[in-house]
């Protein structure tokens, strides 16, 4: 069979668009649902923060768990519709889940250790950590947009925490972290097909 | 020494055989899910599937989920290994060896 230079470079390109292409889809299947929901919790739980400071534990406490058990319904669903079949049970689950796992547990370590002074250092500390967290999954991954999507959570973070008056960093939070993280579920669902 | 694959250089299965080598060792594609990726009509990829089936290079295993048919391909051994010899070939084109 004779290929010229060209074609051999075309269908070099054509294996490698197609296999990122692969890649991306796959993923945005999977994370796309459950970044929309994080999206939305962060915005109501640092709205209600915001306007019912007293209650913030309780506001946080309850829309995670509604994020944790939102997240476990989506998962199920996926894993029944899902575009790409696992063999090994539920092994990419299994990873996701122990990933978060070790995260909360350095979170409660890191915290016992360093002892923040209000709820607003509390906040930031654990924010930036899941954020730090979040970008070591991706550069594992090699997934772009959750080393992006983890910069600039982290730096709105940073600049709520340092620059926004302390009144409104949940504010401040609600709709910058908010529409990022729920943004970027809705760009990779539809931008990603 | 590498050789061109005519089977795999074919432009649709080429894109098939990319899909699937970008799964993982244990993961299969959906067929509704390769159609929408690669643009192709049933016929057309059921034809292309069938004939990298034919050579080896994949598995097609048909079951139900919720009581639904579902057709699931995965890139076989064989079929990893053809591709890789078949891109090793190609840059060897490109490379002018």
């Amino acid at each position: 069979m004779d290929i010229t230079k060209e074609d051999a470079q075309e269908a070099i390109s054509v294996i490698e668009k197609t296999g990122k292409q692969t890649i991306k889809s796959v993923a945005a299947a999977y994370t796309s649902p459950i970044l929309i929901l994080w999206g939305l919790i962060c915005f109501a739980a640092y709205l209600g923060t915001h306007f019912f400071m007293k209650w913030s534990w309780h506001i946080w406490i309850i829309l995670s768990s509604a994020g944790a058990a939102g997240t476990f319904l989506i998962c199920s669903f996926q894993s029944k519709h899902t575009p790409v079949k696992v063999d090994s049970s539920n092994k990419i689950w299994l990873k996701i889940f122990l990933f978060w796992v070790f995260m909360l547990a350095y979170i409660f370590t890191l915290l016992n250790i360093a002892h923040p002074v209000n709820g607003l250092q509390l906040n930031a500390l654990i924010m930036t950590f899941v954020m730090f967290a979040y970008i070591v999954f991706g550069l594992w991954i090699n997934t772009n947009y959750m080393i992006w999507l983890g910069l600039a959570v982290t730096i709105c973070t940073i600049i709520g925490f340092y620059i926004v008056p302390h009144n409104y960093y949940s504010l401040w939070m609600s709709f910058t972290v908010g529409p990022l993280v729920t943004g970027t579920g809705i760009l990779i669902r539809y931008i990603w097909k | 020494m590498a050789q061109i694959n005519e089977i795999i250089h074919q432009p649709s299965r080429l894109k098939i055989m990319a899909a699937l080598a970008a799964l993982d060792y244990d993961e299969q594609a959906d067929f509704s899910y390769l159609k929408k990726l690669l643009k192709l009509t049933d016929g057309n990829l059921g034809a292309h599937l069938l004939k990298l089936e034919q050579a080896g290079y994949i598995k097609i295993e048909k079951t139900f989920i919720d009581r639904k048919p579902r057709t699931f391909i995965r890139i076989t051994g064989n079929g990893r290994d053809s591709l890789k010899e078949h891109i090793e070939a190609l840059k060897k084109i490109i490379s002018g060896k």
